[in-house]
């Protein structure tokens, strides 16, 4: 179970996108990321594009969060610092507990049985030791984690609360064993008394141990940590007094369920550290992509998101994003307005005016505020949209028989239409203009019509004027035309 | 449909023969007896109406596509295996004798049987939420119908808890000396008083007289659990009777299952056609009655076909020389029809699918015993291979289209298919002399004179491709709003 939320206050149900390809969605970090050194944050970055949120808290939750990090300087890259090498940090770990194992067996062959078997305990407390100090190694980077979240101002409720997390695991019962650790650590090995409590469940074998109190021989020393466990088996029969034989398998299992209980506490501190950087992550991506956008020159915004129900789109003076980064002229900026009355768009215009380039940025701008991330725009509010259905036209072979590139597209909307879910956004480029206008046009009328019926909002382009002029005055429908400014004008009957 | 003919047609398509292949014999028979009543089911569902034709299919497809997940199909292997060890325990139970062995085989028991319907209930909602909403439907039904009983145990297992806590502790005491254990000793003792978080408190050190009671705590405790086990012995029998009936129901979707795993093993493509009243229309269809017979076709690719079957014209025919693929296609046809009754993703890329109420496949020429009576053939899928003879000729066709039109008088649709006539003294093609409202399939033949397997729709007349493709996708207006209305997410 996630222990932190920086990325989703409760599970999200991720949509879907198809057609991600059409969107050049893999080519937007890659102007963010040029540097083959960067190769993982681009990995990540195309990742987070792929898999937008659908839960609008979960957008306002990384939002806020983004904000606190881009106000206060400095503290992202402490938190990436304390949290960065927990997966280097528990293969040395790991490491050294193999050689101890290894040095264990080493022993085994070497000396005679009798010691061996009075040796074995004696290895485990070693192994023992070996978790407590990286427990307290830890256990002082958890401290600096929490002093750096403290001196910092924090307004987003994910970070309060994953600052509250960590006093409350440093707080915990567990590491108020730490100073006892330390005694033990401090204690000489090589005598001890050691009293152990075993308790015994319903199929009568141990399931709890308790290493009560561990003494050397001068009993100065006294410390004490705790546990539980499953262990199988012990005999039903008890004996006041018994050979160190006898107690043998015993001290086997509260040994081995200690080692447990003392990686697990180990574990559960490196699983925050690397769960903590694997979310920073997100967090670097979104720096990077607000600096990217600054030093381009772009006005962006985090958009307002609203519950899908509301089924609204409104954006002012959006720019796509790739066209800005690729250094490109910025181009028109296009204002966009999709609501429950008129939830379908048509652009017609001719070609190179730059249609497809907004339909991309309709899409992107959707995927990247469904992400939480900022749109290059004026002003937003995106509702969320269940998913995100693109379908271009298929111009993979131009020689291709027109009536079968026509059958292809007709599959692929056959598919998407299966596909879809309420509050969709479906976005269509040059469909079906490779078979005679009426057929074309009736088919498109229709899935259009029906769409719209469902509340699935589109945006479709047509280089094709006459088909665009079907849907003036059409219920629900706005027909667009863009001039050769690439600026769009509604279309009415003149 | 008899259950004599479900069968004859499992055997005639061949399915028979890769069921037991895939499942073996014993299981082969359970599967295909269960594949029977399903099917029945599903026909007396597409008699009911439409509606409730779709609410059964969605049903069963939800079944066999949750079970046939790769993700959940060891999970679900794993269900079947509790339930069937539990099955099991639940039979040995009764024969145990002697307390302590009772006690320990009861609360194994109750362990077990809490254990497998957390399982269940436990799994969480992940990437597939289709898949998930059939295994809780098909799954908690187990659970749910004993609701009573096993929330009944458990409360008696928390009691046993609570009685076994009170055990004592065991302390266990020894000094390591020079790396030797010495002094070793052994009590029994107290509980430790529950610590508080944050707070490390010791132990409550027991005097003698009480540590000796609590050692004759023991018997007293084993006594009380011999009470629970006699109490709960009658519940758990009942129980058993509940795992027998489930256990099989779900043998039966593990083992399509296997079958579904062994098509994709051969890269088979599979869909889920949209179910519809007017036509048949699959596209790629693929004829795996060779796959199916792989041992004798080693080296023969699996060959596909487009099918497109309309209500309103009944019965098509079907031309072609001998070895073109006839025979093969029509079990192809018929293994995609029994597949889509049963919920089973359909050998073709895509399409839409008319529910039947029987499948008849008369591989070994047209034999009017083979058939039901007049008033059970309605909304049957019928498929006949025309008996072939020495001098094929116009006049053996023309009987042939006559028994079409009487076939269609009853209700039936499907495919007849004749060997290529002889069209001696007359220069007419096959497509002039068939009438025209009577669907004509022909043998495709490559350029080179080869056979192919493969069968094109003769078009005659003038409609427009376009226009057929858009109704082959289910992109017109009726079929949208059916679409959306299947969907069960709108």
């Amino acid at each position: 179970m996630s222990t932190i939320n920086l990325l989703e206050l409760r599970p999200d149900e991720h949509i879907k996108i198809i057609g991600a390809e059409d969107l050049r969605l893999d080519a937007l970090p890659e102007l963010i990321y040029p540097d083959e050194k960067d190769g993982d944050k681009l990995i990540y970055a195309r990742s987070v594009l792929r898999s937008p949120l659908s839960d609008p808290e979960n957008i306002v939750h990384r939002r806020e969060i983004a904000r606190d990090f881009l106000s206060s300087e400095g503290l992202l890259k402490k938190l990436e610092e304390v949290s960065a090498d927990a997966h280097d940090y528990r293969k040395q770990w790991q490491d050294e507990r193999k050689q101890l194992i290894a040095k264990r067996h080493q022993d085994d062959g070497a000396t005679a049985a009798a010691a061996g078997a009075a040796g074995e305990p004696a290895a485990k407390m070693e192994m023992i030791r070996l978790n407590l100090k990286k427990f307290l190694e830890l256990s002082g980077r958890l401290k600096e984690l929490i002093d750096i979240l403290a001196s910092s101002t924090l307004y987003a409720e994910g970070l309060l609360e994953f600052k509250e997390t960590c006093i409350r695991m440093y707080a915990s019962f567990a590491f108020s064993d730490v100073p006892r650790a330390k005694k033990i650590l401090d204690a000489d090995a090589g005598d001890y008394t050691v009293e152990l409590l075993l308790g015994l469940n319903e199929n009568l074998s141990v399931e709890s141990v308790d290493l009560n109190m561990l003494y050397t021989q001068t009993e100065a020393e006294k410390a004490s940590f705790s546990s539980a466990s499953a262990a199988p088996g012990s005999g039903p029969d008890l004996s006041s007094t018994v050979t160190a034989e006898e107690i043998m398998p015993m001290l086997t299992y509260a040994l081995d369920a200690l080692d447990d209980r003392t990686v697990e506490s180990c574990e559960q501190l490196l699983g925050l550290f690397g769960e903590l950087s694997s979310e920073l992550r997100f967090y670097r991506f979104c720096a990077d992509l607000c600096a990217a956008f600054g030093k381009a020159g772009a006005h962006y915004m985090f958009p307002q998101v609203t519950e899908a129900e509301s089924a609204v789109t409104s954006v002012l003076a959006l720019f796509d994003p790739y066209e800005v980064l690729s250094g490109k002229d910025f181009g028109v900026p296009h204002d966009i307005l999709l609501t429950p009355e008129r939830s379908g768009i048509v652009v017609t215009g001719p070609g190179g005016v730059g249609k497809t380039a907004l339909l991309r940025a309709v899409c992107t701008a959707q995927i990247l505020a469904q992400c939480g991330l900022p749109v290059i725009c004026k002003d937003a509010t995106l509702s969320v949209r269940s998913g995100i259905f693109v379908c271009f036209t298929d111009v993979s072979d131009p020689n291709r028989d027109l009536l079968k590139r026509f059958e292809s597209e007709a599959q692929s909307i056959a598919k998407i239409i299966d596909s879809l879910t309420p509050y969709a956004l479906v976005a269509l480029n040059e469909l079906f203009e490779t078979v005679n206008f009426a057929d074309a046009s009736d088919a498109l009328y229709n899935i259009f019509s029906v769409m719209t019926q469902h509340n699935i909002a589109f945006f479709a382009t047509t280089h094709m004027p006459r088909l665009a002029e079907r849907f003036i005055e059409v219920d629900r429908i706005t027909a667009m035309s863009m001039t050769e400014e690439s600026r769009l004008e509604t279309m009415n009957n003149r | 449909m008899k259950k004599e003919l479900f069968f004859k047609c499992l055997e005639d398509t061949d399915l028979k023969t890769f069921i037991d292949d895939c499942l073996g014999e014993d299981a082969a028979n359970q599967t295909a007896a269960q594949m029977y009543l399903e099917f029945e089911e599903s026909a007396l569902a597409s008699r009911s109406g439409d509606a409730e034709f779709n609410a059964r299919l969605g049903e069963i497809r939800l079944l066999v596509s949750g079970v046939c997940d790769p993700e959940l199909n060891g999970y679900f292997n794993d269900i079947f295996k509790k339930l069937y060890a539990l099955g099991r325990t639940l039979k040995t139970c009764s024969r145990l004798r002697g307390s302590q062995e009772k006690t320990l085989a009861m609360l194994k028991l109750a362990k077990e049987l809490l254990e497998a319907c957390d399982t269940i209930q436990s799994r969480q909602v992940d990437r597939n939420p289709g898949a998930m909403a059939a295994e809780i439907r098909a799954l908690l039904d187990f659970p749910q119908r004993y609701a009573k009983e096993l929330s009944d145990i458990r409360t008696r297992i928390s009691y046993i808890r609570r009685e076994l806590a009170a055990l004592p502790l065991i302390k266990l005491r020894f000094t390591c000396r020079d790396g030797e254990l010495t002094d070793c000793e052994l009590e029994l003792t107290g509980k430790i008083p529950q610590r508080r978080a944050g707070t490390h408190s010791g132990v409550a050190e027991l005097p003698d007289a009480l540590s000796d009671q609590l050692k004759s705590l023991r018997p007293e405790l084993f006594s009380s659990v011999n009470a629970f086990c006699e109490k709960q012995e009658n519940t758990l029998l009942t129980l058993s009777s509940s795992v027998s009936a489930f256990g099989p129901h779900l043998e039966y979707l593990l083992n399509l299952s296997k079958i579904y795993g062994i098509l994709k093993k051969n890269s088979i493509p599979l869909c889920n056609p949209r179910p519809s009243r007017r036509t048949t229309d699959l596209i790629n269809l693929c004829d795996i009655s060779l796959l199916l017979l792989r041992r004798n076709n080693l080296g023969r690719t699996v060959v596909m076909n487009n099918l497109t079957l309309h209500r309103k014209d009944a019965m098509s025919l079907m031309a072609g020389p001998i070895g073109s693929g006839k025979t093969s296609f029509l079990k192809a046809i018929a293994i995609a029809h029994i597949f889509f009754m049963l919920g089973m993703p359909v050998p073709a890329a895509m399409g839409s699918m008319m529910p039947v109420s029987g499948i008849y496949l008369c591989s070994h020429g047209y034999d009017p015993e083979l058939l039901p009576p007049d008033n059970e053939l309605r909304d049957s899928l019928l498929l006949v291979l025309w008996p072939d003879s020495e001098e094929s000729n116009i006049k053996e066709l023309n009987d042939c289209v006559e028994k079409l039109s009487e076939f269609s008088a009853r209700g039936a649709h499907g495919i007849c298919a004749v060997r290529t006539f002889n069209t001696r003294g007359s220069n007419d093609t096959i497509s002039d002399i068939v009438p025209e409202n009577v669907p004509l399939l022909d043998a495709i033949t490559s350029k080179d004179g080869k056979r192919t397997f493969r069968f094109k729709t003769v078009h005659r007349g003038d409609d427009s491709r376009a226009t057929d493709i858009i109704t082959r996708y289910g992109l017109d207006k009726s079929d949208l709003l059916l679409r959306f209305r299947n969907n069960r997410k709108f």
